[in-house]
């Protein structure tokens, strides 16, 4: 205990000991976070930012609240740790955004009809979240990977001090958004590795109103090339669909955004958590959060309109090149997804 | 796949403690939520089911719920705080509350009759630097013209301060809740309290005299002897109903009977009085979203309300001492149990 005795009474410890004395007190608290994964993941613009802000605020879930990425040496790749090296651990899964968002806040960028971003308070401590990892890594015996994982999300979620929803529960699962990591099979492979217990969620957007969105989006380009990834995106969640079963879950936009509630039922019921309103909200950290659209975003909540969109930006000749690549393959998806 | 060699972006640039510290305090300063809600205030004797009633507040996305008892009254917490409005310099000094640093240190927990070891300790993150600088920020941001916009500002420091608060951006938010024992025992305090909260509501619990001289006098020794003891529960008992008829609807007279055996009735009540929705969040004690047992005299083995405590009493009080308390308080007891009914609407 630090401090002169002239000091005011909520001065008796200084910057530095207050820290401490949080850190100690969260340690010693520190929320075991153990439940399986729950990976949000297809190509960009397929609303994977909306399916995790849907699970955001559900008592049961730890959500992950921005995209995850402790994949390496990308974020697609998942991580493969060598558990002869435990000093590399921390340092391969480490995020470096929840950096940036405690500094800045967490936005997303989309166009705002009043020009202004949603910006999100993100209380989170970098240097507690590296004492979290390591004493629960000294805690426990590694055997697994996900034995280092489930540290790893333990360290996450006790560093995030103004998480609205640690202490809610039981919990029942993890969930998290990794854009594109469905699309590499070794990724897929390295998740159901280390969460046989997990599931994996592509959401598959019709292709029309997905090249509409992700055109203007860098670092996309117009054409076959993007039309090319969105075919591989697509495949690449039938494929796993196909291979793991129940494991995998295939969910179109389209019926994410236009029978919401029927959606997430399914979801929830798969993902073995309770059915809740606030599943039908999109949130962050337990407020309303406008969409991250690539049009002006004027409201809270799910835009139903955004579906069928494209009619107004994309002109026939696109729509019908578009139908003719990836029709077949769309309805392919939607009737994995109705299965 | 091959295996990692180095991570290009380790190490990050990191800040050190005092850093995080520092950029942890701005960030909650820039973002602070506003409190500046009507209070809704518990206040009796000890005993009573104060702190029951404000740990089913707690979790409703409607409250900012103070945590713990609430201590900012001067020179003691039963005195409702009379600020001078010159003396900018006092005023965070004056109303700061000690025990916000003792359970920050300490964990919050509630003694009654448990052993250490099975006591609850919660986890309570909070900064009281922080608290001042929000306290400082909110102060500068507008003009200050009369004691509630104090106190305004020292509401945000606190939920804002409390680091860990579950419920601070939920809402929208109708009421601050908070139990201070004791201090509806003085009219002038309650004149005070209304003086800063015209638009607030004093409410008051009224426990049977038996149960509650059977749990006082295990809680204080000033409560071991009955006759005092029963005094002291007749003039909380007596000033309640005077302030019932005092401030009419913004006073609310309910029975720690009636709160612990027909909860859901009671909770609606008082929800419908005080402008909050009735949710299952206000059956269940918790304490910053997770159950807690009850703060009894006895052992407490289960999470919930404790119907059983009503009368407990029974199996500790002679017959005569219950005679005794019956004599002294049972009319008075009765008075305030019918008034109940009839405010409560």
């Amino acid at each position: 205990m630090g401090g002169s005795t002239t000091k005011a009474p909520w001065a008796r410890l200084s910057e530095d000991e207050e820290y401490e004395q949080l850190s100690r007190v969260r340690l010693g608290h520190a929320v075991d976070v153990r439940e399986p994964l729950v990976l949000v993941s297809q190509i960009h613009r397929s609303g994977g930012t909306l399916l995790s802000q849907l699970f955001d605020g559900h008592p049961e879930c730890h959500a992950h609240p921005h995209e995850l990425t402790i994949g390496y040496p990308k974020s697609q790749i998942w991580p493969h740790l060598d558990l002869a090296a435990p000093e590399t651990w921390y340092e391969l899964l480490y995020e470096k955004y929840s950096q940036k968002h405690l500094r800045l806040g967490y936005r997303k960028p989309a166009e705002r009809s009043d020009g202004e971003p949603d910006v999100f308070p993100f209380v989170f401590l970098p240097g507690l979240q590296q004492r979290v990892f390591d004493a629960c890594v000294a805690g426990r015996p590694v055997e697994r990977q996900r034995d280092v994982l489930d540290c790893y999300f333990t360290s996450y979620f006790n560093a995030w001090l103004d998480d609205q929803n640690l202490y809610t529960g039981p919990k029942q699962a993890i969930t998290a958004f990794a854009p594109r990591l469905n699309m590499v099979r070794e990724s897929v492979e390295g998740f159901f590795a280390d969460y046989p217990d997990g599931t994996l969620i592509s959401i598959v957007r019709d292709p029309r109103a997905w090249y509409a969105s992700v055109r203007t989006q860098p670092p996309f380009s117009e054409g076959e090339d993007a039309l090319k990834r969105w075919c591989r995106s697509t495949e690449s969640a039938l494929e796993a669909r196909g291979r793991y079963g129940d494991r995998v879950l295939v969910v179109t936009y389209e019926e994410l955004v236009l029978e919401t509630e029927a959606t997430m039922r399914r979801v929830a019921e798969r993902v073995g958590i309770t059915m809740l309103p606030v599943l039908l909200e999109p949130t962050f950290n337990g407020r309303p959060i406008r969409a991250n659209s690539f049009a002006a975003v004027d409201r809270h909540g799910i835009l139903p309109e955004r579906a069928k969109a494209y009619r107004e930006s994309l002109d026939a000749g696109t729509i019908a090149w578009i139908e003719e690549q990836a029709g077949d393959l769309y309805e392919r998806a939607c009737a994995a997804a109705s299965a | 796949m091959k295996m990692p060699q180095h991570n290009a972006e380790w190490p990050p640039e990191r800040l050190d403690p005092a850093g995080e510290h520092e950029q942890l305090c701005r960030v909650r300063v820039e973002h602070a939520v506003p409190v500046r809600e009507p209070l809704v205030l518990v206040s009796q004797i000890q005993r009573s089911g104060g702190t029951l009633l404000s740990q089913l507040f707690d979790g409703h996305p409607e409250c900012h719920a103070h945590p713990q008892e609430l201590k900012i009254g001067y020179p003691t917490k039963r005195g409702w705080p009379a600020l001078d409005l010159d003396r900018p310099d006092a005023w965070f000094d004056r109303l700061w509350e000690w025990s916000a640093a003792k359970h920050a240190a300490l964990g919050y927990q509630k003694p009654a009759e448990r052993p250490e070891s099975a006591r609850d300790v919660f986890p309570f993150l909070f900064l009281p630097r922080l608290q001042r600088q929000v306290f400082e920020a909110c102060i500068a941001a507008k003009p200050v013209e009369r004691q509630r916009d104090v106190l305004d500002c020292y509401f945000t420091s606190y939920f804002n301060a409390w680091v860990d608060n579950h419920n601070l951006y939920t809402g929208p938010k109708r009421v601050v809740t908070a139990f201070t024992a004791g201090l509806a025992a003085d009219a002038a305090n309650v004149e005070r309290f209304f003086s800063t909260y015209p638009d607030g509501t004093l409410i008051s619990i009224v426990r049977n005299p038996r149960g509650w001289y059977a749990s006082a006098r295990k809680h204080k020794n000033r409560f071991r002897k009955v006759e005092p003891a029963i005094a002291r529960w007749r003039q909380s008992t007596e000033a309640a109903l005077a302030a019932g008829e005092r401030y009419g609807d913004r006073v609310l007279v309910i029975t720690y009977e009636d709160l612990v055996l027909d909860t859901e009735a009671t909770m609606g009540r008082i929800a419908a009085r005080i402008g909050i929705a009735m949710l299952p969040s206000l059956l269940m004690p918790t304490f910053n979203g997770r159950p807690i047992r009850a703060n009894s005299s006895q052992p407490v083995p289960a999470y919930g309300v404790l119907p059983d405590r009503t009368s407990a009493f029974r199996d500790t009080l002679e017959p005569e001492t219950i005679e005794l308390i019956e004599e002294r308080a049972g009319d008075l007891y009765e008075r305030a149990a019918a008034l109940t009914l009839e405010r409560v609407p």
